[in-house]
């Protein structure tokens, strides 16, 4: 039960900044649940009032009076933290050794000009603001932050465009700009294919595909989920393409997208025909007309991808011994499912992976997904499954004020039993995206809970098969094989294939007590025609200085300390910025200033 | 005498008060601060922090005057335990905000630049005062153009002892506000009689120390970097900004923001 204690202290006299300072300290302490530190004025009653802290002492005393007021978990942690606070007024900050940050972009940019990136991972109400002034700045952003208007992502783009700049976002996960990774790319070989992708994990796993074959990556722009929609029109995803065009280190480029609006990808495969070098396209849930014209191969997944784009490079088909998606271990031992086991359920972190799980297992069967390829399979509710389901735990709907699954675990594996005690579940398919910006070590809880929940279905009668297909590369920081061997100790079926993964779970479905079988609609084919004029306007935009992508990369990281972490094991010169949203988040505050700063 | 300290800057009411031989007596001390009470429980303060004020000395090192030291004012002087503290006639500083005349263009582009500085700073959390302020806003505006004497005391008993620290912020707020109005134009000047009616009657909800500096608002008097903050516009000196801005906890802003309210209440309408 939460009580509250106060402590007055008479006609006493200390700076500001040090009861700032002594609230926010017994705050953090153990079992505090809030604490306030004020002058007991008539009007601060009342605001202790509000936040439950006022009790009759503090009631009862002088304006003159300070009151330290605790609530807590109980009475002892109260008294703890109250016992405290004498040690803690003696404290004095301690900032002389941190590291300098600073507090603006503006301030960022004067003591680094040689940045000419920025990267952006603040609340998406804020993030526009900031690419806004990141622009005017005439910095490229890197916008990672999500739930932006689609008005607010129209308007940044086309004036990047006009400057001459790149806005790679929002909701861009991936990239890497000179062999630096930004957000979570990860370590792969510099070489002679680009990539632009409306897709992060797409990039990821393209990236690696072409790293297992040997080859290596030159650039890799993301463009945001949304570029290509009627809306934005493609413009970061045209841009990219030109700059690879004239990139003189790049030979074969890939395009790769989430599910695109019919008449903009026609627009880019366009643009891409007319680009005089190789382009492998990806766009996932289109069925092209052909496989190749031209300069242009269709791929239908993202591992044949990247392989084409490394045939492309080396002019001969790949050895099978560098294709990825092999299957590592033998078909499991059919048998042991109890009877109403019957669907499987796939928690994704990564969008494009999971629109791939539903081309390909849905080829035969109805897949559900908070995020469908066809629109008549959306979950009612994200938060609950039905019948064969693939959830992308890092769609806009859970990432409000949470952290992407890929570095924090906590949504998945609270998902994963979930969905493991739903008596008719038998497989559980599962990414795990390694690289830079993501968690360190994910196997690690993910496999704690794979035992965990293996073991409770067991003893319930049931067999569960966990299968997570590990996607990253030999040099990523996670070490690659750890993380699947702690995955296989686990018991689950480990592929370092998204592919494979499928293939695997494919393998297992059949013995289930049949699901539904249904023949996939596939979406439209692109258009390659009667998109002249968007073209036409599209191609009409100051193009990007090329010397920024052959620089020394140096960036601004505005917001997530993981990407600030990755650009300095990279050993990128990077500044973080110590940004705080404006007017302390009040939102009414904010938008008396919004409304005088636009005057 | 053991000794003798030099006096930076003395504020020119203080100065003017110990023409005349007085008595104080120690009743606070800060890390940078002391604070020293006279016969009719008047506060003043003699600071190492290089800012000038109306009733504050500015010093390099604060004397070693503990709690409940006697201090006599001789001449030029404060003694006591065997340090004087001296100061020059230069040393005399002028607390009064010369006035200004800014046409309507230059005070909407003073307020954009201040509004911009805002949004960029960091505000401290501040128990809830942000958000009521941001409610009164609108409300202190309207009361302020129409010379509502009725809304402005309602607004006002909202905002004056609200707030963190020992200076509630809803004070420094009105302190700034006061002394934006008046060293403005006629039209503001009228408004900050109103203002100056309404506060006096409700400095006695607040603590020692702020009703001492609402009582110098009402005179006119500023502290150093906000006097020179409010003299530089329309300019929007980065310098004086972030020097008011830097001031305690969540002061700093909530001066910028009480100058903003003066500035931008003839123009500021709901949308």
């Amino acid at each position: 039960m939460n009580t509250v204690q106060t402590q007055i202290r008479r006609s006493v006299y200390y700076d500001s900044v040090v009861l700032m300072q002594l609230q926010k300290s017994l705050g953090a302490l153990p079992g505090v649940l809030d604490a306030g530190v004020i002058m007991c004025t008539d009007a601060n009653k009342q605001l202790l009032a509000q936040s439950h802290l006022l009790t009759p002492e503090a009631e009862h005393a002088r304006a003159e009076d300070l009151a330290i007021a605790i609530r807590a978990e109980d009475e002892t942690a109260a008294a703890a933290a109250l016992a405290q606070v004498e040690e803690l007024l003696k404290q004095r900050r301690q900032v002389a050794d941190e590291e300098y940050r600073p507090k603006s972009l503006e301030a960022a940019v004067q003591r680094s000009p040689e940045a000419r990136w920025v990267l952006i991972s603040i609340p998406g109400r804020y993030a526009a603001d900031v690419a806004r002034q990141a622009l005017a700045l005439g910095r490229h952003v890197f916008l990672y932050s999500d739930n932006l208007s689609l008005a607010d992502e129209v308007q940044l783009k086309q004036t990047a465009r006009e400057k001459g700049l790149l806005v790679m976002g929002p909701d861009c996960g991936t990239a890497i700009i000179n062999g630096c990774g930004l957000g979570f790319a990860n370590r792969v070989r510099r070489g002679r294919i680009g990539i632009v992708g409306a897709s992060g994990t797409g990039i990821q796993t393209i990236s690696i595909a072409i790293h297992r074959a040997g080859e290596g990556v030159s650039h890799a722009i993301g463009t945001g989920t949304r570029d290509l929609s009627d809306a934005v029109g493609a413009v970061t995803t045209l841009q990219g393409l030109d700059i690879l065009r004239r990139d003189p280190h790049t030979d074969v480029i890939v395009l790769v997208s989430k599910p695109p609006s019919v008449t903009v990808a026609g627009m880019v495969v366009e643009a891409a025909q007319r680009c005089g070098k190789p382009v492998v396209v990806n766009f996932i849930g289109y069925v092209p007309s052909t496989l190749q014209e031209a300069n242009l191969y269709f791929a239908s997944t993202l591992e044949e991808a990247a392989e084409q784009a490394v045939e492309r490079v080396i002019h001969h088909p790949i050895a099978h011994a560098q294709r990825a998606h092999d299957l590592m271990q033998e078909p499991p031992t059919p048998g042991g499912y109890a009877r109403g086991q019957r669907y499987l359920r796939g928690l994704y972190s990564g969008g494009t992976l999971a629109y791939e799980a539903q081309l390909v297992l849905g080829a035969h069967r109805d897949i559900y997904s908070n995020a469908p390829l066809d629109p008549a399979r959306r979950l009612a509710s994200p938060a609950s499954s039905r019948e064969h389901a693939i959830i992308v735990l890092g769609a806009d709907e859970f990432m409000v004020g949470r952290l992407h699954p890929m570095i924090d675990n906590d949504l998945r594996i609270r998902r994963l039993r979930q969905e493991a005690a739903d008596p008719e579940v038998a497989v559980l398919l599962l990414d795990v995206l390694l690289g830079y910006g993501a968690h360190p070590d994910p196997a690690r809880e993910l496999a704690e809970a794979i035992a965990d929940v293996k073991l409770r279905a067991t003893q319930a009668g049931r067999t569960l098969e966990v299968v997570a297909a590990v996607i990253g590369t030999d040099e990523d920081v996670q070490d690659h094989a750890r993380q699947m061997e702690l995955l296989r100790q686990a018991g689950a079926w480990v592929e370092s294939s998204h592919l494979a993964a499928l293939r695997r779970a494919e393998s297992i479905i059949p013995q289930l007590n049949g699901a539904g079988r249904i023949a996939y609609k596939k979406s439209d084919a692109v258009q390659p025609v009667n998109a002249q004029e968007k073209i036409a306007n599209a191609v009409t935009f100051t193009p990007v200085d090329l010397s920024a992508f052959q620089e020394s990369f140096a960036a601004i990281n505005i917001g997530l300390e993981g990407f600030f972490e990755s650009l300095k094991l990279q050993n990128v010169p990077t500044i973080q910025v110590d940004w705080r949203p404006p007017a302390g988040g009040n939102e009414k505050l904010m938008a008396i200033l919004a409304r005088m700063k636009n005057q | 005498m053991n000794r003798v300290l030099q006096a930076d800057s003395i504020g020119e009411p203080f100065a003017n008060w110990l023409r005349t031989n007085r008595t104080l007596t120690v009743v606070a001390r800060y890390e940078r601060t002391l604070h020293l009470q006279s016969a009719g429980q008047q506060l003043w303060a003699i600071t190492a922090y290089p800012d000038p004020g109306p009733s504050r000395i500015v010093v390099p090192d604060l004397p070693a005057w503990s709690l409940g030291t006697r201090v006599e004012s001789i001449r030029q002087s404060l003694i006591a335990d065997g340090v004087q503290l001296y100061w020059q006639p230069a040393a005399v500083w002028d607390a009064q905000v010369r006035r200004r005349r800014l046409t309507l263009a230059e005070r909407q582009s003073a307020a954009c630049a201040l509004a911009q500085s805002l949004n960029d700073w960091h505000f401290r959390a501040a128990r809830g005062f942000w958000n009521l302020l941001g409610d009164l806003w609108q409300p202190l505006a309207d009361a302020l153009r129409q010379h509502d004497p009725r809304a402005l005391r309602s607004i006002c008993a909202r905002l004056i002892g609200c707030g963190p620290g020992l200076t509630p912020t809803g004070d420094d707020f009105t302190q700034s506000l006061l002394i934006t109005l008046v060293s403005g134009d006629k039209v503001d000047r009228a408004v900050f009689l109103e203002l100056k009616q309404v506060i006096a009657s409700l400095t006695p909800l607040t603590t020692r120390v702020s009703q001492m500096f609402l009582r110098e608002a009402c005179r006119g008097w500023a502290f150093g970097s906000l006097k020179a903050f409010l003299e530089a516009l329309p300019e929007v000196s980065l310098l004086y900004l972030s020097q008011v801005l830097d001031v305690g906890s969540t002061s700093g802003p909530a001066y910028v923001l009480g100058v903003l309210a003066g500035l931008s209440y003839p123009s500021f309408d709901t949308p």
